[in-house]
């Protein structure tokens, strides 16, 4: 009988063994899909983001950005979602967007007013130096 | 190798504004005495061809993509002090219209390119152009680019040390400089080289019109 009781123990062990297995549950949720790219239409892909909770440091996920470029996650129902996304060469994004309540998730700058963008920012910088050389003639006179 | 808003900690950002707004001031001093009425057109179309020049991304081997500075041609025709000025106003209108760049960034962006690339730029067009000319011209816009990326690139990987959560990970840009120096120094030494010999044609075209070099 004294042979047989680390059998009769087995049954136990296996009960401890279970905390090891991980149990996966799937199910569908809407997720929030932020596809970056850089100016000139390539993905930002396979490179780090971060999703952090409103004002909260500590980041909700960690992750990586796939193929296209897309970082996909579930955004916390209530406050703002903060999305961070860095490249080891310096690029990268620090987005904020609503809750998803609030509606599809807020698009940085859309790349089709980029012509027009480029127009108004070289239009105020030959209005900064119209008006230096305006100060320079005035300067002359004077 | 503009920073972005929320890569630097503010006990990076904070102390480079300070020293940033020293540096603005020490530039715009004087700024009517060296300013005359040929000088700012001239001013305007370089700087305009800086604005533009950054908008122009190249592929770049590795999957990221990169774009020429004009800071070089900027401080070879004008000086540094100009240079420095008229790349942070550039630097200002990236920021808000296309977020390359962050404001919170700027003044690092501004110290690293417009202030330290252009220094870079006429030390070596200085050292160099007893010996030749052109090949001053293009080392001093290669050296211009290597030296703001290895600056921009030291300013990010100093981030995972400057700034940590409780459990010690990373508060902003979490890359150290292992990581972040070769991704940002290999890409600007080939980047280097079309500054290098885009800064060469403009030099000829202003020594053809035979404007004044600053440097």
């Amino acid at each position: 009988m004294k042979r047989l009781l680390p059998l009769l123990c087995l049954p136990l062990a296996a009960a401890q063994a279970l905390a090891h297995e991980v149990h996966a549950t799937v199910a569908a949720a809407p997720a929030t899909v932020v596809t970056l790219t850089y100016a000139d239409g390539e993905p930002f892909s396979f490179e780090a983001f971060e999703v952090h909770a409103d004002a909260s440091d500590r980041p909700l996920l960690v992750g990586r950005t796939d193929a296209q470029g897309r970082a996909v996650f579930l955004a916390p129902a209530a406050g703002e979602t903060r999305l961070r996304a860095f490249s080891a060469d310096g690029h990268g994004v620090d987005l904020r967007l609503p809750p998803p309540a609030a509606g599809a998730a807020a698009a940085p700058a859309a790349a089709d007013d980029r012509p027009a963008r480029i127009l108004f920012g070289l239009g105020l910088l030959l209005a900064v130096f119209g008006l230096v050389q305006l100060w320079q003639k005035k300067r002359g006179k004077g | 190798m503009h920073i972005p808003d929320g890569f630097l900690s503010p006990q990076t950002y904070l102390p480079a504004y300070a020293l940033a707004a020293g540096a603005w001031a020490w530039a715009a001093r004087g700024l009517r005495a060296r300013l005359d009425e040929e000088l700012v057109p001239r001013l305007a179309a370089m700087t305009a061809l800086a604005y533009g020049l950054g908008l122009v991304m190249v592929p770049v081997p590795g999957g990221t993509s990169g774009h020429a500075l004009g800071v070089a041609m900027l401080a070879l025709l004008f000086g540094p002090r100009l240079a420095f000025l008229a790349y942070s106003l550039v630097l200002v209108l990236q920021s808000l219209l296309f977020g390359a760049g962050g404001i919170t960034a700027l003044p690092v962006n501004a110290l690293a390119m417009g202030l330290a690339g252009a220094f870079a730029a006429v030390a070596v067009h200085r050292a160099l152009r007893g010996i030749n000319e052109t090949a001053a011209v293009a080392l001093a816009a290669w050296v211009s680019v290597v030296v703001s990326a290895a600056l921009v690139a030291l300013v990010l990987g100093a981030q995972p040390l400057v700034a940590q959560r409780a459990d010690g990970t990373p508060l902003f840009f979490p890359f150290g400089f292992s990581i972040v120096l070769p991704a940002v120094l290999l890409p600007h030494l080939a980047i280097g080289v079309g500054e290098a010999l885009l800064t060469v044609a403009v030099w000829r075209f202003a020594r053809r019109r035979r404007w004044r070099a600053a440097a």
